[in-house]
């Protein structure tokens, strides 16, 4: 916008200095209102400036109007409001900017904002009163007012058009409008309540006949129309209470300012109060109510009511209002006006006639006179006929259709009867029951009034603002003739319906589509009728059979209006609602719409489909984000559906959520538990319910397993989260645990299900036990370690425990057998796989329970010898993690089942290895030992636990085993004393160990003495062990034994071949020998000779010092010293230092 | 958008009104307060003689008054100390008939008299500029303590309409969400229009 220099205005106004300079302020506001930002700071100019031009110089308002309006297009809605209230001002200084404020309203109304919206429309209301006053001005008709009208009218339809919208404030002022173009457009009668202001003046009798613009018959066309609308939108059951509250205030201002209509209105609002909308809360309808009677009363108090000063009586009455409220809000001058009223009344039908020649509009005021004397011909044929025993009989026939529960209407609009059963309220009575007859299009008033053949010819023209007059179309024309023969067979119900079924549906969809968008009332309740046409014995009306059937034809007709509206292009759509809106709707308000009487029940193929088709619309309606109270409901909507009618709602239900379980997962856990609750109360009868709960969770899970990524844990979520998990569902999550790709998800979704669903724990703690036996490794290690985690629950040992024992007794039977999905399969061998298999889940349990060891023992002991070898491999680990230190174990160790002393070396065995063997084993293992003497095998894994004295006792038994345990026993006692660790020492010290070997009495037992020799050998072969230094130690402990063992010379002549450095060493061993008169012992005697021998010449001097008798005895025996020795005695002889006795020897032995 | 515009009505415009005034003012809505009576009635000594004041005697005066007539009595019953609240509010009770120049978007009302007097007041003005303006009723007891209770209900319902982006559209759904939090309260509402 560019700024604003007004430079005509100065120079005009120069002399006055005042009004310069606000023209100058304003200048200033303005265009500082155009270059800030903030919307306080636009709006206090903007209101400044409204300051100056109005209240200071209204003069000004020529000059700066349109620049103020251009903030109409301002992004703030308050600046537009601003705007609005703006021009309201305006115009209301000035009526010649109306042209100019219409344009601009109806620039403003198309806004999105319902603010604004909403503030145009209070705007117009009173600039269309502003523009009427000033039109009816007009003498001519120039272009610019007919332009002016045209617009006028093009925004009054554009309201008009939005009574139907979805917001209910926007309705509110919708209603507010219609009230007042009512008003504005019909003729003020003398009776009329008086506007609040003589500058509100305006009605339709201000326009004279021939006015240029304004035409009167098309206004009062209008407004009838208009009426119409309000009157039927009290009708509406979806009606909102703030809107009925209008509509009923709106409907009461029409009625005090132009009473002809009151008459309508009363009408109208008796069948109202008999049918408030049922979805009402207590205190909707008590506000509803209290408005209605309070409005009422104000009513009552305007003279122009006294025609049907009765009716309101009665309504107040049935509203609860009491007698003194109502007289004292009774006019004083009954008498006289009542006088009047009556000869009013006589002079109807002639001023009627009258009227219905030169004005076509008084027909709305007439049909509501029909109605009126409809209902009061019914009346009167009906009194008569409530006697007390019709009436008792009327009330049991209806008895059966009332609901179970008191609906809270009642109890609210309900006032005890004072007079129950006098003339009044006999007449009261009977009015209630025809105005409601007659809605409902039967009983001999509708009959009589509502039959008129000159009907056809009554239908007023429509007006439509922008083509004038204009033909009904054929559409309306269709419309029309379906609701003549719909009436025609509901009032001579006798006769038969001649209609064909072909033609109804046709109608039926024609029917539904025009309802819909005139906004067709519901259906009413259908059980009124029938009950009365039972009694008065005319033929019941046809009823929708039951009620499920009604629900689904219902929502058929919803089908039918959308497939319609899809059809529709929006602008033709548009134009249609333009068009209905002109439709005369009087013809529907005579007798009340009832379908049901025409509608035949769609084939069943053709109800599912379509009912299929609304349901996958409302899933396709998902809005995302489940917290809106919107979303909510339609989660409960689709629910109740689908448990209702399951079938194809249940496809199509599962299939929207397996499109994205992890959005759609609230839904489907409404949707289970739904199935759930239902399937639950059908249990508790006898009849065995559908298994639909079941149906729907094995749905939702297979459809996961389908969809759903193989680790995702949504599948658990699911489990876990609906309330049962039944029997096939089970094997689902099954058959998880058995594919090698799910088994990780199947088996924390078992653990899980334990876990927190522990009334269902035996099935599942079953199944998952069962995965412990599978032969897939990856879910057995994964199932074991779970199991081994419950194991430590009290509620669960004792299961698992069982079935532990179960799968190891697998073992006794001779080839192994598996349950592998549904068939026992059964393989030839024990392969170590399919032992492991078995006794997996027990040993793993083993380290936690020693008392199970008993069982093993048991089982150990039965089976074959191949399972027994890998038995004793696979109980390594279990045992190595018990310990030596369990009582149980060691119990068993002392008691040793026969049969399992293998496995009972096997244990002792694991627990020594790497370990010191505690006190308590050692002595658990002799006492073993002793019961069982002849196994010294016992011993072995213990020695180190053992005394030296024990060692050595049983060093005979060791040394007797075969060559290889043996040497196992030896490099026990030898490699342990080098100490792996310092706890483990050998009882004995290699030194004690082959002194013990020789002192062991092997005398007539050549076996032991072999056993010996053999021991004594591995004792040579460890070369590190027994070192120079410990043979010395060996050597010189024995040679002080006396008798000297057996074995000495042998190890003696060992040594000496292994070091030969002991050579001097063994040299006085020899001496010393000969003081022990070793050739007492022939045995050593023959060693001591061969040591002489390989000791050469070393042992000659030993030689010479034995007695002659035995130099000359070893001489004679050894060849091989014989001459080496002569020789060294004659070298000795020559120095002279040979002793005579073996000089002697010497020569006998030369000589012989 | 536009704070909304409160109104609560009363018989004196002493107690319960002011009360809510009191607490709504603090809670930083635009309130403004009212009586419906033709004139000012304070408990007096008994029962049947109440004090009466015309419209537009200043609390300051009121409070004087009563000081000068039995200070420990009007301190006793509590009026002293609610007519010293009073004056910090507002300067004298005013009388919602007089006050046609005030429009506002709610009304609340505290009992079902008032509530049908408002509703007539406005509607005899006549429709000027076509503003609807709702009003709602909770029937409170006139005494301290269920003034003090009335205002919490009040503000609680002020506080619900605010967060609206669409009052004339929601208000439905707020009173029944009132409702369904007060069982044992009915509300009574109405509409019309200035």
């Amino acid at each position: 916008m560019s700024r604003f220099v007004p430079l005509s205005e100065m120079q005009e106004d120069e002399q006055n200095e005042e009004e310069t300079t606000i023209q100058e302020k304003v200048i200033a506001l303005i265009n500082e209102a155009q270059l800030v930002n903030s919307n306080d700071k636009k709006l206090v100019c903007l209101n400044q400036v409204r300051e100056l031009i109005v209240n200071k110089d209204p003069s000004l308002l020529d000059s700066f109007f349109e620049e103020v309006a251009a903030f109409q297009q301002d992004r703030s809605v308050d600046v537009r409001k601003f705007v609005i209230a703006f021009i309201e001002t305006a115009c209301k200084k000035d009526c010649h900017y109306l042209m100019r404020s219409i344009q601009i309203i109806r620039y403003i109304m198309n806004d999105s904002n319902v603010t604004t919206e909403k503030r145009s429309i209070s705007c117009f209301i009173q600039l269309y009163r502003l523009s009427l006053q000033y039109l009816v001005k007009m003498k001519t008709a120039k272009k610019e007012e007919l332009d002016m009208w045209e617009i006028l009218k093009e925004v009054k339809l554009d309201i008009c058009s939005k009574l139907h919208g979805e917001n209910d404030g926007l309705r509110t002022m919708v209603i507010k409008f219609i009230e007042t173009v009512i008003i504005l457009q019909t003729k003020k009668e003398p009776l009329s309540e008086p506007p609040r202001a003589v500058e509100l003046e305006f009605s339709l009798d201000m326009v004279p006949l021939s006015h240029p613009i304004l035409k009167q018959s098309e206004l009062r066309e209008e407004s009838g129309i208009l009426l119409v609308q309000l009157l039927e939108l009290t009708g509406f059951p979806s009606i909102s209470s703030v809107n009925l509250m209008t509509c009923i205030s709106s409907l009461c201002a029409i009625g005090r300012q132009r009473p002809l209509h009151i008459t309508t209105v009363i009408q109208t609002f008796e069948v109202l109060q008999a049918n408030l909308p049922p979805s009402f809360t207590s205190s909707q309808i008590s506000s509803v109510t209290k408005h209605l009677k309070s409005q009422l009363l104000g009513v009552l108090r305007q003279p122009g009511s006294l025609e049907c000063r009765p009716q309101i009586v009665t309504l107040l009455t049935v509203l609860g209002a009491p007698q003194s409220e109502i007289s004292k809000n009774t006019p004083k001058d009954v008498s006289l006006a009542s006088k009047r009223t009556r000869s009013d009344n006589e002079g109807l039908h002639s001023k009627k006639a009258k009227l219905d020649e030169s004005e076509e509009g008084e027909e709305f005021s007439s049909r509501g006179n029909i109605l009126m004397e409809a209902i009061e011909l019914t009346t009167a044929d009906l009194k008569p006929l409530l006697t007390v025993e019709s009436v008792v009989e009327l009330v049991m026939l209806s008895m059966s259709n009332l609901p179970r529960l008191l609906p809270r209407s009642f109890s609210h609009s309900f006032t005890p009867i004072a007079a129950a059963g006098n003339d009044a309220q006999v007449t009261q009575l009977a009015r209630l029951l025809a105005s409601q007859m007659t809605a409902a299009g039967i009983g001999i008033g509708a009959q009589t009034k509502g039959l008129k053949p000159s009907r056809k010819g009554e239908r007023p023209v429509v007006s439509d603002p922008r083509s004038g007059i204009r033909e009904p179309t054929p559409e309306e024309e269709r419309e029309r003739e379906i609701l003549e023969r719909e009436r025609l067979g509901k009032d001579k119900q006798v006769e038969q319906d001649e209609t064909d079924p072909a033609d109804l549906a046709k109608s039926l969809a024609e029917l539904s589509y025009l309802g819909s968008l005139l906004g067709l009332p519901d259906i009413r309740d259908p059980q009124f009728p029938l009950a009365y046409s039972a009694f008065f014995g005319t033929e019941p009306m046809e009823v929708l059979p039951t009620a499920s059937t009604g629900e689904s034809s219902h929502s058929n007709l919803i089908v039918i209006k959308k497939e319609n509206d899809d059809t529709t292009s929006p602008k033709e759509d548009d134009s249609k609602w333009r068009q209905s809106l002109a439709v005369p709707q009087k013809l529907k308000k005579i007798r009340a719409f009832d379908l049901s009487s025409i509608v035949k029940p769609l084939p069943m193929n053709e109800q599912e489909r379509l009912s299929v088709a609304a349901f996958k619309r409302i899933l396709a309606t998902e809005t995302g984000g489940s917290s809106t109270v919107l979303s909510q409901a339609r989660t409960k909507l689709v629910i109740h559906l689908v448990t209702q009618f399951g079938g194809e709602f249940n496809k199509a239900l599962l299939v929207f959520i397996l499109e994205d379980l992890r959005s759609h997962f609230d839904l489907a856990l409404s949707w289970l538990y739904a199935e759930y609750c239902i399937e639950e109360q059908l249990l508790t009868t006898p009849t065995s319910g559908t298994c639909q709960y079941e149906n729907c969770l094995i749905g939702l899970m297979s459809g996961a397993r389908d969809k759903l990524d193989n680790r995702d844990r949504l599948f658990t979520r699911l489990v876990l989260e609906a309330p049962k998990i039944t029997p096939n569902a089970l094997s689902i999550i099954k058959s998880y645990c058995r594919d090698e790709e799910r088994a990780f998800l199947g088996i924390t979704t078992l653990r899980d299900l334990i876990l927190k669903k522990p009334q269902g724990s035996g099935d599942f703690i079953e199944a998952l036990l069962d995965i412990t036996t599978s032969d897939l490794e990856m879910a057995r290690l994964q199932s074991l370690h779970i199991v081994k985690r419950f194991y430590s629950r009290p509620s669960l040992s004792m299961r698992i425990e069982k079935y532990s024992i179960r799968s190891l007794q697998k073992l006794l039977s001779d080839h192994p057998s598996f349950q592998s999905d549904t068939e026992l399969e059964v393989a030839s061998e024990w392969t170590e796989e399919s032992i492991k298999i078995c006794s997996g889940l027990f040993l793993s349990l083993l380290p936690i329970n020693t008392k199970l060891l008993k069982e093993l023992a048991i089982v150990y002991t039965n089976t074959i010898p191949t399972v027994k070898r890998i038995m004793l491999k696979l109980i390594d680990q279990p045992v190595r993690s018990i310990g030596m230190n369990s009582p149980e174990l060691l119990e068993l160790v002392e008691k040793c089942p026969v049969g399992a002393e293998t496995l009972i070396m096997r244990i002792l065995y694991i627990l020594t290895e790497k370990a010191m063997p505690s006190s308590e084993l050692v002595k658990h293992v002799r006492e073993l030992h002793k019961r069982n003497s002849n196994d010294v095998r016992f011993l072995i894994p213990v020695l180190h636990g053992l005394q030296k004295s024990e060692v050595i006792a049983a060093l005979p038994e060791f040394i007797r085993l075969s060559p290889n345990v043996t040497k196992g026993v030896f490099d026990r006692l030898l490699t342990s004393s080098k100490g792996e660790s310092n706890i483990s020492m050998s009882p004995i010290s290699p030194s004690e160990l082959l002194i013990a070997l020789h002192n062991i009495d092997c005398r007539g037992d050549d076996n032991l003495m072999k056993a010996v020799i053999r021991a004594t050998g591995l004792c040579f072969a460890e070369k590190g062990v027994y070192t120079q230094e410990v043979l010395a130690v060996v050597l010189q402990q024995l040679v002080d034994q006396t008798p000297i063992p057996i074995l000495f010379m042998r190890t003696v002549l060992q040594s000496l071949s292994l070091c030969p450095r002991l050579a001097n060493f063994i040299l006085t061993i020899l001496t010393k020998l000969i003081s022990k008169q070793v050739w007492k012992q022939s045995k050593v005697w023959q060693g001591f000779i061969k040591c002489c021998e390989s000791l050469k010449p070393h042992s000659f001097q030993v030689i010479l010092q034995l007695p002659p008798q035995q130099m000359e005895e070893i001489l004679k025996s050894s060849q091989s010293l014989r001459h080496p020795f002569a020789a060294h005695i004659k070298e000795l002889a020559q120095r002279g230092s040979v002793p005579k006795s073996a000089l002697q020897i010497m020569e006998r032995l030369t000589s012989s | 958008m536009e704070s909304l515009r409160f109104a609560v009505v009363c018989s004196s415009n002493q107690n319960r009104s002011m009360e809510a005034h009191h607490l709504l003012n603090k809670r930083g809505y635009n309130v403004k307060s009212y009586g419906i009576g033709s004139v000012v009635k304070l408990p007096g000594a008994s029962a049947n003689e109440p004090i009466i004041y015309p419209f537009g005697t200043t609390y300051e005066d009121m409070y004087q008054d009563l000081y000068q007539r039995d200070p420990h009595l009007y301190t006793q019953n509590g009026i002293l100390q609610m007519l010293d609240r009073n004056r910090r509010i507002k300067p004298s009770p005013e009388r919602f008939q007089e006050a046609t120049e005030d429009k506002f978007n709610i009304i609340f009302t505290v009992g079902e008299k008032i509530f049908d007097t408002v509703i007539d007041d406005i509607e005899s003005r006549g429709p000027q500029i076509y503003s609807p303006v709702h009003v709602i009723n909770i029937n409170i007891q006139d005494n301290l303590d269920e003034a003090t209770f009335g205002s919490f209900l009040f503000c609680e319902m002020c506080e619900m309409m605010s967060d609206s982006e669409d009052l004339d559209n929601e208000i439905e759904l707020i009173l029944l969400e009132f409702e369904a939090k007060h069982t044992t309260r009915t509300v009574l509402h109405s509409i019309t229009f200035y």
